[in-house]
C-alpha cells in the first residue's frame, strides 16, 4: 500500500507515553500561593476541629486528650442545631420567593421607576444586620414593639400582631436583609437570557404570566439554585440578627450559642469547636452541592453573548408589582431606618412621642463622649482601607494567576481560596483567634489581626468579583503585548493593570463595604484598645440603652451611605452589592 | 496588715495635696527598684510622673460602660492620664486574659470585675500585681483580698427584685424570693446569663438560704437571660419584661434619679451582695499609672465619684451617698466560705444549672 | 513532482522533509528557508494538538496552513510565536533558533521579532491608536519623530492615516484589523504571523481585505505564515499551502497543485468542490492511466503509480472537480459505442440556480455527479445530455484512515 505522500509524521508509535507527562508542571507561582494560603486557612480550621474532640482540659491549645464526648453532648443541644436548619432553610426559602418576583419586575417587565428600585433593593444589603435586627426588634418586640403597641391603641391589648423574636419573625427579618444578593445573582442571569426563548413560547400563545412561570422560571433554575445555597450558607452563619431578636424569646442558633459558650466561665471550648464543626459541615455541603451544579467548571460563568431581554408590559397588574417593590423598600430600608431614628432620638427606653422625650443627646453621647466609638468608627475605616487595598491586590493576583496560567493545580488553588465560605465567619474567626494565640507572632489584640482575618474571609468574595473581570479580559491583549516585544512585567503594569481598572475599584469598593458592616468576624479579635464598629454596636447593645445604640447604628448607616455614594460617582454608577 | 508607707491623708478636696504625697513618695521610689518584677513593686508608690508618660490605661470591667467612661473621665481629668475601657463580662475575660498572657501580648492593666472569686484565683496565679495602696486602711477585712493589696471592693452591688410600677401594680408585686414562683409571672423575669459574675454571686449566697425546690420551680418560669442589668431594665421600661429577677439596685437608683417609674424591692430573706473588686494585672505595661489609678478608684474622692455615677453603695465606710441604700440599711446576704465560692467546682454548677433554668 | 515519500518507520530526515515540505524538487541553488520547523510536537488542553510536523518558509514567501478547526494550525503558529512551548522539535527563525527541546533552547515571545495578528485584533481599549501602532517601536527604543512618521506610514499603509490620534475605542472591526495590520508591520519584523485575521469580518469586508492584504504583503515582500479555514483565503494569497488535519500534515504545495492533485478525499473536499466516487480499479493501460470501473461506467483516469489507500469496503476513491465535467447538448444522442472515451449519455437530474453559477446534478452510468456551469445557457431538468469527464481530471485520493 502506498504511503500516504503529505504525511510528513514520525511514526506515532511510541509517543502515547508523553500522554502522562502532557500537563504542564505546576507553576511556581501556584506553588507559592497554594503554600501560603493553606496553612492561614487550614490552620484555624484544624483548631477547631481538634479541639471539637477535646475530652481533656477544655482550655488546652491544642488539645491533648481526644474523644467523641462533645459530639454526643451535642444530643442535649439539638435545639440550637434545629433552629439553626430552621432558619436557614426558612429564610432562603422566603428570600429566594421575594428576590424571584423582585427581580423579575425589575429586569423583564416595563414597571416605571425601575432603576431606582434597583438601587433601593441593592441598599439593605451593604447596610448590614445590625439595621434590621435592632430597627425590627424595636418594631415587632411581642411586647414592646411600636407595631404591637399601635396595633393594641386599636383593637385593645392582646396577642401581638407581629413577633420578632419568633422563628418566624427571625426568618422573616433574615430573609429581608439578605434577599437583595439573591436580586443579584438572579437578576444578572435573567438579564442575559436569549428573549427568543421566550418569543416563542408567546407566538405559540401563552400569556405573559403563562410564558413567565413555564419559560423563564426552569431556565432560570440553576441561577436561583446558585442563590439560594449562597443565602443557605450565609444564614446558616448569621449572627447579629438571632443574637438581637432571640434573646428575648430564649431563641438559640449554633452562632449565638458559641458565643454564649465563649462567655460562661469557665468557658466551654470543646462544645463550641464540636457546634462548629457540625456547623462547618453543613455549610460545606451546601458550598460543595453548589460547585457540583456548576459541573466543575470554574465557579464564575463567563458572560456570553449579551442578549437585550424583552420586556414586558404588564398591563393591568403593573400597580400591583409597583405595590409589592414600594412594599419591600419600606419594610427593609423605611420602616428600619425611621425606627431607628425615631429611637435614637429619645431620651429613654420608654419610647414616647411626647415633644420633651426627643433629645440629640444620643449622638453627642456616641460622636463625642463616648470614645470607644469614636476609635470604632475610626478602627473600621481604617480596615475597610486596608481589607480594601490588600483584598483587591491579592485576588487580582490570584485570579490573573488562575485565569492566565497553564500551570496543574490551577482548579486546586481555586479551591482553597474558596475554602473560607464553607466555614461560617464567627468560628472561623474563633479558629483564627486561637491559631494567632498558639503562632508566636504577636498580632493578638491588634488591628493587625482583625485585618488579617477579615482579608482571609472576604477572599472568596473578592476572587469571585476580580475573576468575573479577568475572565472577560481578552487573552489576546496580553499575547499581542509579549509579541511586540514587552516582558511580563512591562504587560502587567501597562495594559492588564488598567484593563482591570475599573474592575479593582468595584471590588475594592465591595470589599470594604462588607469589612464596615462585618460583626461575627471581629468578635473575638478586637480589643479594648483596637474596638471595631460591628462588635462594639453589639456590646454596646449588651449594656443597654436603645437610643444609644440606635444612635450608634444610625451613624454606622450614615458612613456606608456615604461610602456607596462615592463610589457610585467614581465608577459612574455601576457597582453591584 | 504590714504597712510600708505612711498612711496618705486624704486632703480636703482630694487632688492636689494627694497628688503631692504621691510625688514626693515616688521620688523616693524612684531611686532605681525594678517596677516589672513582683513582688518588689508592691511596696513601690506610684510614680505619677512616670505614669503620665506610661501611655493610655486600659480598663477591662464588668460595668455599665456610660458609668466607667464617666468615671475615667474624672480620673483623666484629675491625674492627667488617658484611659480606655472595655466592658467585658467575666466568662469572656478570664480565658481572653489566660491565652493573652500564655501569649506574652497582653495590654490590659487594671481589671475590675463581679466575681471576687475569680479574682483571687487570679491572684493563685501570680497573675494580679499586688500593690498595697494607702487607701487600705479604710476597708473592712472583707472587702480587701487575702492578703490585701491584690484586689479591693470598689463597690456593693445590691442584687434586688425590680419592675415598672406601669406594668405591675405594687400591690401584686413579689416581695420575697419565693413570691417569683407566682405562675403570674411565667415567661415574664429577666435575671443575667451564667457568664455574669453577680449573677453566679447571687446564686451562691441565696442556695444556702432557699430551698431547692426554688431552683426547679424558678426553671418552670422560664426567665430570660440577658447580658446585663441594663438590658434588663430597658425591657421593664418598654413593657417586654414584667419584673427583673436579679437587678443592680443601681439600676434602680438612676431610675429614680430620672424620675422613671422603676420601683426595687429588698426581699425579706434577704438582698444577695456581690463585691465588685479591682486588681492590676501582673503583665501590665503601665505599672505607675495603674497604680494612680487603684489610688484614685479606693480613695475617699474616687469612691464617692465612682458610686455616685453608678448609684451603688462604697465599701467605705466615710463615703455616703445620697439617694443610694446604704449596706447597713438592709439585710445583706454575702458568702462565707470564701474558698468553696471561687471554687472552679461551683462556677460550673452554677453555669450548668443556670443555663437549663434560662433556657440555653 | 513528489521529491521524497515517507515510508513507515523509516529514520527521519530533516533534510528530506524540509524539501518535501516546499513541495517540489529542491533545485541545488534554493533560498534557504526563513522560518523552518522541525517534528513539532505540541500539545493543547491536554491533548496532543500537533504531531510531529515540519515545515519551512522561504524568506518573502506567505505559506498559508489550511485546514478544520482543531487541527492544529494555530498550535503551530503560536508555538513558532512563542506563545505556545512545544513538547519537541525545533523551530529557526532567520538561520537562529529559537526552539529546540534536544537543546534546550525557547527563546521567549518578546525576544523573536515575529510581529503576528490576532484573530480578535487584540487592539488595546485603553490606549491611542497610536500608541498601538507604535507599541513595538517604543520596545525597540524608537521615540519622537522618527516613532510618529513611522507609525504614519504604516497607517498610512492601511488607509487609517486619519486615525492616528484617535483612542482605539473608536474603531470599527474593520478598522480595528486595518490597524492591527499596521502594528504588526510597523514593528519591522522578521516575519509576520497571521491567525486568522479575517475571519471576525463580514463576507464582503473578508473579500475586499483579502485583496489588501496581498498588495501589502508583495509590496513589503514579508515572510508570511497565514492561518485560515476559509480555503478561498488561502488559494487566493498563498504562495505554498499546508493543509493540516488532527495535527498532521494532509497535503502542502502550491495551490494550484493542491487543487489539480488532492493527494486524499478529505484535500479534495477540503478545497474547491469535488465529487467523490467509488470504484473499482480494473486495470492501467500503456501511458500509465489507471482505468477502473464507476458503476455502470468505464472510465479512465489520471496515471498514478502506486494505488492510494482504498475505502473500508475496498473501494478505491476518484475525485472530480465540479468544474471539470463537461456536459453537452449533441443534436442528436449517439449511441453509446460511438461515444469517445470517458463519455457517457446523461440525464440532468436537478438545476440549483446560485446566480453566478448553476450546479447541476447529473445522472450518469456511474451514479449521480455535480457539475458547475455557466448560467449563460440554462439546461431544464430532465434534459437528455452527454457527459465528458477528462480523464487527467479523475484523479485517484487516498481514503480518510
Amino acid at each position: 500500500m502506498e504511503q500516504d505522500h503529505g504525511l510528513l509524521t514520525l511514526g506515532v508509535a511510541g509517543r502515547t507515553h508523553r500522554a502522562a507527562s502532557l500537563r504542564p508542571p505546576m507553576g511556581a507561582e501556584i506553588v507559592i500561593l497554594l503554600g501560603a494560603l493553606s496553612p492561614i486557612l487550614g490552620f484555624p480550621i484544624f483548631l477547631i476541629i481538634a479541639t471539637a474532640f477535646n475530652v481533656g482540659d477544655p482550655q488546652a491549645l491544642p488539645a491533648t486528650d481526644y474523644g467523641i464526648g462533645n459530639l454526643i453532648a451535642l444530643a442535649d443541644h439539638l435545639d440550637w442545631i434545629a433552629n439553626t436548619l430552621l432558619l436557614a432553610v426558612g429564610g432562603t426559602a422566603i428570600a429566594i420567593a421575594i428576590a424571584i418576583a423582585a427581580s423579575w419586575i425589575l429586569y423583564r417587565t416595563t414597571m416605571p421607576g425601575r432603576r431606582v428600585f434597583e438601587m433601593l433593593i441593592a441598599l439593605p444589603y451593604p447596610l448590614g444586620p445590625l439595621l434590621g435586627a435592632l430597627a425590627w426588634s424595636e418594631l415587632a418586640s411581642p411586647r414592646s414593639g411600636l407595631i404591637n403597641q399601635a396595633y393594641w391603641s386599636l383593637v385593645g391589648a392582646g396577642a401581638p400582631l407581629v413577633d420578632a423574636s419568633s422563628l418566624g419573625g427571625i426568618m422573616f427579618v433574615m430573609a429581608i436583609f439578605e434577599a437583595p444578593v439573591a436580586v443579584f445573582i438572579i437578576g444578572a442571569a435573567m438579564q442575559r437570557m436569549d428573549p427568543s426563548l421566550e418569543e416563542c413560547s408567546s407566538t405559540l400563545g401563552a400569556s405573559s404570566l403563562g410564558t413567565a412561570l413555564r419559560v423563564t422560571l426552569p431556565l432560570m433554575l440553576p441561577a436561583i439554585l446558585s442563590a439560594a445555597l449562597f443565602l443557605l450558607t450565609s444564614m446558616m452563619g448569621a449572627f447579629a440578627i438571632p443574637a438581637i431578636l432571640g434573646a428575648e424569646s430564649r431563641l438559640y442558633v449554633v452562632t449565638t450559642a458559641i458565643y454564649i459558650l465563649f462567655q460562661g466561665f469557665p468557658p466551654n471550648y470543646p462544645l463550641a469547636s464540636a457546634l462548629g464543626l457540625v456547623l462547618i459541615v453543613a455549610t460545606a455541603s451546601a458550598v460543595w452541592l453548589h460547585g457540583r451544579l456548576l459541573r466543575n467548571r470554574s465557579f464564575v460563568v463567563v458572560s456570553g453573548k449579551s442578549y437585550r431581554p424583552r420586556l414586558i408590559n404588564m398591563r393591568g397588574w403593573t400597580p400591583v408589582l409597583f405595590a409589592f417593590l414600594v412594599l419591600y423598600v419600606a419594610v427593609a430600608l423605611v420602616l428600619p431606618l425611621c425606627v431607628l431614628l425615631f429611637a435614637a432620638l429619645q431620651r429613654s427606653n420608654d419610647f414616647s412621642l411626647a415633644a420633651d422625650a426627643f433629645t440629640l443627646a444620643n449622638f453627642r453621647y456616641v460622636l463625642w463622649d463616648y470614645p470607644t466609638a469614636r476609635l470604632a468608627i475610626g478602627n473600621s475605616l481604617l480596615l475597610g482601607l486596608g481589607t480594601g487595598l490588600i483584598g483587591t491586590l491579592l485576588t487580582a493576583l490570584l485570579a490573573w494567576v488562575i485565569h492566565r496560567s497553564r500551570g496543574r493545580g490551577r482548579m486546586l488553588l481555586e479551591q482553597v481560596i474558596m475554602l473560607p465560605q464553607s466555614v461560617p465567619h464567627l468560628i472561623f474567626a474563633f479558629g483564627f483567634m486561637w491559631a494567632v494565640l498558639v503562632l508566636p507572632f504577636k498580632i493578638y489584640g491588634t488591628l493587625w489581626a482583625v485585618l488579617l482575618a477579615y482579608v482571609v474571609i472576604f477572599l472568596p468574595l473578592g476572587y469571585r468579583s476580580m475573576s468575573g473581570v479577568v475572565v472577560q479580559i481578552d487573552k489576546a491583549l496580553e499575547e499581542a503585548g509579549r509579541v511586540f516585544g514587552a516582558g511580563r512585567l512591562r504587560i502587567l503594569a501597562g495594559i492588564t493593570l488598567p484593563l482591570l481598572s475599573t474592575g479593582l475599584t468595584a471590588t475594592f469598593a465591595l470589599l470594604f463595604m462588607v469589612s464596615v458592616r462585618e460583626v461575627s468576624a471581629s468578635i473575638f479579635l478586637s480589643s479594648a484598645a483596637n474596638p471595631v464598629l460591628g462588635p462594639a454596636i453589639l456590646s454596646f447593645w449588651d449594656s443597654g440603652g436603645l437610643p444609644q445604640v440606635s444612635a450608634l447604628v444610625i451613624v454606622q448607616t450614615v458612613i456606608l451611605l456615604t461610602t456607596l455614594l462615592v463610589v457610585r460617582k467614581a465608577t459612574g454608577g455601576g457597582v453591584g452589592a | 496588715m504590714p504597712k510600708t508607707q505612711p498612711h496618705a491623708s486624704p486632703g480636703a478636696s482630694g487632688g492636689p495635696s494627694r497628688r503631692a504625697v504621691l510625688t514626693g513618695l515616688g521620688a523616693m521610689a524612684a531611686a532605681g527598684l525594678p517596677l516589672a518584677t513582683w513582688p518588689a513593686a508592691a511596696d513601690v508608690a506610684a510614680d505619677l510622673a512616670a505614669a503620665r508618660k506610661e501611655g493610655t490605661l486600659v480598663v477591662w470591667h464588668s460595668d455599665q460602660e456610660a458609668d466607667v467612661v464617666n468615671f475615667l473621665k474624672v480620673f483623666t481629668e484629675r491625674t492627667g492620664i488617658p484611659a480606655v475601657q472595655q466592658r467585658i463580662l467575666p466568662g469572656v475575660a478570664m480565658p481572653k486574659l489566660q491565652a493573652e498572657m500564655r501569649a506574652g501580648s497582653t495590654d490590659v492593666d487594671i481589671y475590675m470585675n463581679a466575681d471576687p472569686g475569680l479574682m483571687d484565683l487570679l491572684r493563685e496565679k501570680n497573675q494580679l500585681l499586688r500593690y498595697e495602696t494607702p487607701e487600705l486602711a479604710a476597708y473592712a477585712p472583707e472587702f480587701l483580698s487575702q492578703p490585701p493589696g491584690y484586689w479591693t471592693t470598689y463597690c456593693v452591688n445590691l442584687g434586688a427584685l425590680m419592675y415598672d410600677t406601669r406594668t405591675v401594680s405594687p400591690a401584686d408585686a413579689p416581695k420575697t424570693w419565693m413570691d417569683l414562683l407566682d405562675p403570674s409571672w411565667k415567661d415574664q423575669i429577666g435575671f443575667q446569663n451564667a457568664a455574669a459574675g453577680t449573677q453566679y454571686g447571687w446564686w451562691y449566697v441565696l442556695r444556702s438560704v432557699l430551698p431547692p425546690s426554688f431552683w426547679t420551680g424558678l426553671a418552670a418560669q422560664k426567665p430570660r437571660a440577658y447580658a446585663s442589668s441594663t438590658q434588663i431594665l430597658s425591657s421593664l421600661q418598654n413593657g417586654s419584661l414584667k419584673i427583673g429577677g436579679k437587678v443592680s439596685a443601681y439600676q434602680y437608683v438612676k431610675a429614680a434619679r430620672e424620675k422613671q417609674s422603676i420601683a426595687v424591692v429588698y426581699p425579706s430573706e434577704g438582698t444577695p451582695a456581690t463585691n465588685h473588686v479591682a486588681g492590676i494585672i501582673a503583665a501590665t505595661k503601665r505599672p505607675n499609672a495603674a497604680k494612680v489609678f487603684i489610688d484614685f478608684l479606693l480613695s475617699k474622692d474616687g469612691q464617692y465619684v465612682f458610686n455616685d455615677i453608678q448609684g451603688s453603695p462604697s465599701a467605705r465606710k466615710d463615703v455616703v451617698i445620697p439617694g443610694v441604700a446604704s449596706i447597713s440599711d438592709i439585710k445583706v446576704l454575702v458568702p462565707t466560705n470564701f474558698e468553696d465560692f471561687k471554687s472552679n467546682a461551683r462556677h460550673a454548677e452554677f453555669v450548668a444549672l443556670w443555663n437549663k433554668i434560662t433556657g440555653f | 513532482m513528489d521529491a521524497q515519500i515517507n515510508t513507515p518507520g523509516a529514520p527521519h530526515s530533516y533534510a528530506a522533509d524540509a524539501a518535501f515540505a516546499a513541495g517540489e524538487q529542491r533545485p541545488a541553488a534554493a533560498p534557504a528557508p526563513f522560518i523552518e520547523v522541525r517534528g513539532l510536537v505540541a500539545a493543547y488542553e491536554g491533548k496532543i494538538a500537533v504531531h510531529g510536523v515540519s515545515l519551512s518558509v522561504p524568506a518573502g514567501a506567505h505559506l498559508s496552513l489550511l485546514g478544520p478547526s482543531g487541527c492544529g494550525k494555530s498550535t503551530m503558529l503560536r508555538s513558532i510565536a512563542g506563545l505556545e512551548t512545544p513538547l519537541e522539535g525545533e523551530i529557526i527563525v532567520d538561520g537562529r533558533t529559537v526552539f529546540s527541546s534536544a537543546r534546550r533552547i525557547n527563546v521567549p515571545a518578546e525576544k523573536r521579532r515575529l510581529s503576528m495578528v490576532f484573530q480578535s485584533y487584540a487592539i488595546w481599549p485603553h490606549m491611542s491608536v497610536k500608541e498601538n501602532v507604535g507599541y513595538g517601536l517604543r520596545l525597540q527604543g524608537v521615540r519622537g519623530q522618527e516613532l510618529h512618521s513611522r507609525v504614519l506610514a504604516a497607517l498610512d499603509m492601511v488607509g487609517m492615516a486619519a486615525y492616528i490620534d484617535r483612542p482605539a475605542t473608536d474603531l470599527s472591526g474593520g478598522q480595528q484589523q486595518r490597524v492591527a495590520l499596521a502594528r504588526a508591520y510597523a514593528f519591522s519584523p522578521k516575519a509576520v504571523l497571521l491567525d486568522e485575521p479575517l475571519s471576525n469580518l463580514d463576507a464582503r469586508l473578508r473579500a475586499r481585505m483579502r485583496t489588501e492584504l496581498k498588495d501589502l504583503q508583495n509590496r513589503l515582500g514579508l515572510t508570511t505564515i497565514y492561518v485560515t479555514h476559509d480555503q478561498e483565503e488561502a488559494m487566493a494569497m498563498s504562495d505554498q499551502i499546508i493543509i493540516m488535519r488532527e495535527g498532521r500534515i494532509e497535503q502542502a504545495g502550491r495551490p494550484l497543485d493542491i487543487y489539480d492533485t488532492p493527494r486524499s478525499r478529505f484535500v479534495a473536499d477540503f478545497v474547491g468542490a469535488a465529487n467523490i466516487l467509488e470504484a473499482e480499479v480494473t486495470g492501467r493501460d500503456g501511458s500509465g492511466h489507471i482505468l477502473a470501473q464507476v458503476g455502470g461506467a468505464h472510465m479512465r483516469c489520471a496515471p498514478r503509480e502506486n494505488l492510494p489507500k482504498v475505502t473500508t469496503g475496498g473501494r478505491q476513491l476518484i475525485a472530480v472537480r465540479t468544474v471539470y465535467p463537461q456536459i453537452s447538448t449533441p443534436a442528436a444522442t449517439p449511441g453509446e459505442s460511438h461515444l469517445p472515451e470517458n463519455t457517457w449519455p446523461a440525464r440532468i437530474e436537478r438545476r440549483e440556480i446560485l446566480g453566478d453559477v448553476i450546479v447541476y446534478t447529473v445522472g450518469w452510468p456511474g451514479g449521480s455527479i455535480r457539475a458547475h456551469a455557466f448560467p449563460s445557457h440554462l439546461l431544464e431538468e430532465g434534459r437528455p445530455v452527454t457527459l465528458h469527464i477528462p480523464p487527467e481530471r479523475a484523479i485517484l485520493v487516498a481514503a480518510d484512515e
